[in-house]
């Protein structure tokens, strides 16, 4: 049972944990038994953080209540996401809330014995301005890489950071997730790869830990926010996008010369941004998902399945720097614009669980009460009122397809399906392919939703019975859905 | 004697006479004797008639048509519908075709029990329409199973 331990940090790292866990949900192989997820973030309320958490959640009720056996088909929820690890998925920061930095650090104390401010306070506060100083952190580090880095030292002496290190087996792999740009981000990489290596000899599993396959991905700028006018500067929001460039130049120049524990290195960047409204953090911070936090998802995948690399007393032996990139440069990405490999790795996954979600959306009200898959199986209404099918599957399902509609609308898109409700021609899904005509005659005169019932139809009889009713549901669809996108879609 | 039995069960809708025609019942003669059933029993044609049509239309809607959007309980019902509108005027032609060409013996078209007229041959085409419901059902209940996507049509 290998584990790879994902550490997401900041508002990017969860928002591509975001992604992968669709990614999973869609049926994405990756070559690791478990996801170990971990969110290291100041920002508690970041609505960013609290939905990719209530999303893994769903994801973890919902793998729990399937069966994972050979015999079965289905890959739609195919990984577990291991939250017995750590239940609440974040490395909790201790004496954040409610306080400044400059009483985090004890600037305060810091005076002689006559009362006077001492060589550590001049120090201090040639480091940090005074608006560092007088900054709170309940919201993160505000791209203040200077305040992340002292405040996030903190993360080993957790509780969960040691459940983390003891957990941790031989062949157990390790990736972070950071943006480069920001504050959270870009300090907590660094000091997060340094922890692990340099991991106490006393912490339980700290040899596999040490000695772990470790990668990272650091993500580039990828939007921009809108400048805060409020003319009252000690208000005026401390997120500069002007800031970004300048500050990933500097963080690369000091990656290059000091991040040199990691076994395999991932940049990802784009020269297109669309602009968000400036928000410091809090329940106000939701970006729109977007294709640069898939990609690198992607390196999450690709990194579980990289082989060679190993690592002796903490020190890589040698180290994999990887770029992502697409065929061809469009502003609205479809799949014809992705590279083969990317598409063998998401496409028909992501256009299976599409058709899945939009059946749901849009279709199964009107076939439960008359179509065999259902009356056979009891899929009636006390199970379509049930948690699984509601505030599980059904608030799943409801991410997802928000997950690809914010996709689709952002700057640079990724528009791969069209998702309006076309009950009259549904296998126009994917943008760029005509759907192929199926020439078994017996489907002859079935099409759109009717052919999906007449698949799941003749696949029923042949679902193992000897299971939960979602069990039985999800295998049944993943049969049918495979076969659709076999005879429409050529895959 | 089997579809007799069946069709007698509607004798009353279509009358005694006609019922009696039907079962091959010839009246007697100055020149022969008695009369009695000395024809063939045209239940029996009509019986296998209703039958092949009820399994045929089942057997279309059940694995032909075989549709997920023709799998509810009306479209089991229209099909009924196909096989009672067979059914009635094959059973309702049929009769008043021996009427009009004289097939029927005068001692049952003034016959004791109301005599046969065109009504009653109309009566026997929806007695038909029954005989061959009651066929579609049954058919419809023990081969049903076997369809993909009509197998719980209409329950």
């Amino acid at each position: 049972m290998s584990k790879l331990y994902v550490f997401g940090i900041g508002g990017t790292g969860s928002r591509v944990l975001k992604s992968l866990t669709m990614l999973l949900a869609a049926g994405v192989k990756i070559n690791a038994d478990e996801i170990v997820p971990i969110v290291i973030d100041p920002d508690h309320a970041a609505a960013d953080l609290t939905r990719t958490i209530k999303l893994m959640q769903d994801y973890n009720k919902i793998y729990n209540r399937i069966d994972h056996n050979n015999y079965n088909r289905n890959a739609f929820f195919g990984t577990k996401i291991n939250l017995e690890i750590i239940p609440s998925v974040r490395m909790p920061l201790q004496n954040t809330e409610n306080t400044d930095f400059k009483t985090y650090i004890g600037l305060p104390l810091m005076t002689d014995e006559n009362g006077k401010h001492n060589a550590n306070y001049a120090l201090a506060t040639m480091l940090f301005s005074e608006k560092n100083l007088d900054a709170t952190m309940e919201v993160g580090f505000k791209g203040n890489p200077n305040i992340g880095s002292v405040v996030l030292n903190q993360f080993a002496l957790s509780d969960e950071f040691k459940h983390f290190a003891a957990s941790v087996n031989q062949d157990d792999r390790i990736f972070i997730i950071s943006s480069i740009f920001g504050g959270t981000g870009a300090s907590g990489f660094p000091l997060l790869l340094k922890n692990l290596r340099a991991i106490s000899d006393t912490q339980s599993g700290c040899e596999n830990v040490k000695n772990a396959t470790i990668g990272a991905v650091s993500v580039l700028p990828y939007f921009d926010v809108a400048p805060d006018n409020n003319p009252d500067e000690m208000r005026r929001s401390e997120i500069d996008s002007a800031t970004f460039i300048s500050k990933t130049k500097a963080a690369l120049s000091y990656y290059e010369k000091n991040i040199t524990e990691a076994n395999a290195l991932y940049y990802i960047a784009d020269n297109i941004s669309k602009q968000y409204k400036n928000s410091e953090g809090g329940t106000t911070q939701q970006n729109d998902a977007h294709f640069i936090e898939l990609a690198a998802a992607l390196a999450v995948v690709d990194f579980a399945s990289l082989t060679g690399l190993s690592t002796q007393n903490g020190q890589p032996q040698n180290i994999v720097y990887k770029e992502f990139g697409i065929k061809q440069e469009a502003k609205e990405i479809a799949f014809g614009d992705l590279d083969s490999k990317t598409n063998s790795t998401i496409k028909k996954p992501l256009a299976a669980f599409t058709l899945f979600c939009k059946y749901l959306n849009e279709q199964i009200l009107n076939s439960y009460k008359d179509q065999p898959w259902a009356k056979d199986h009891k899929f009636d209404d006390n199970f379509l009122r049930s948690p699984f099918f509601q505030s599980e599957l059904g608030d799943l399902k409801k991410s997802y397809l928000e997950w690809l509609r914010e996709m689709n609308d952002n700057v640079r898109a990724f528009a791969p399906f069209d998702l309006r409700e076309k009950k009259g021609d549904v296998f126009s899904l994917i943008k760029g392919e005509t759907p192929a005509k199926i020439g078994n005659f017996r489907y002859i005169l079935t099409s759109n939703y009717a052919l999906f019932d007449a698949y799941l139809n003749s696949k029923q009889g042949k679902i193992k019975t000897d299971s939960t009713p979602e069990q039985i549901f999800v295998e049944l669809f993943y049969n049918a859905i495979e076969r659709l996108v076999k005879s429409k879609f050529r895959m | 004697m089997f579809f007799e039995t069946i069709y007698r069960w509607f004798a009353s809708l279509f009358g005694g006479d006609l019922a009696d025609f039907l079962s091959g019942y010839v009246c007697a003669t100055e020149e022969e004797s008695d009369g009695g059933y000395l024809g063939s029993n045209q239940f029996v044609t009509y019986g296998f008639i209703a039958l092949g049509i009820a399994l045929a239309v089942m057997l279309v809607y059940y694995y032909v048509i075989n549709h997920p959007r023709f799998n509810r309980w009306w479209s089991w019902l229209l099909m009924l519908l196909v096989v009672g509108l067979f059914n009635i005027f094959i059973g309702a032609l049929m009769t008043s075709g021996d009427l009009a060409a004289g097939n029927i013996d005068d001692c049952l078209i003034n016959g004791e029990n109301g005599g046969i007229y065109d009504s009653n041959c109309w009566m026997f085409g929806l007695a038909n329409v029954f005989v061959s419901a009651i066929f579609f059902v049954i058919f419809s209940i023990g081969l049903k199973w076997w369809s993909t996507n009509c197998k719980r049509s209409p329950f």
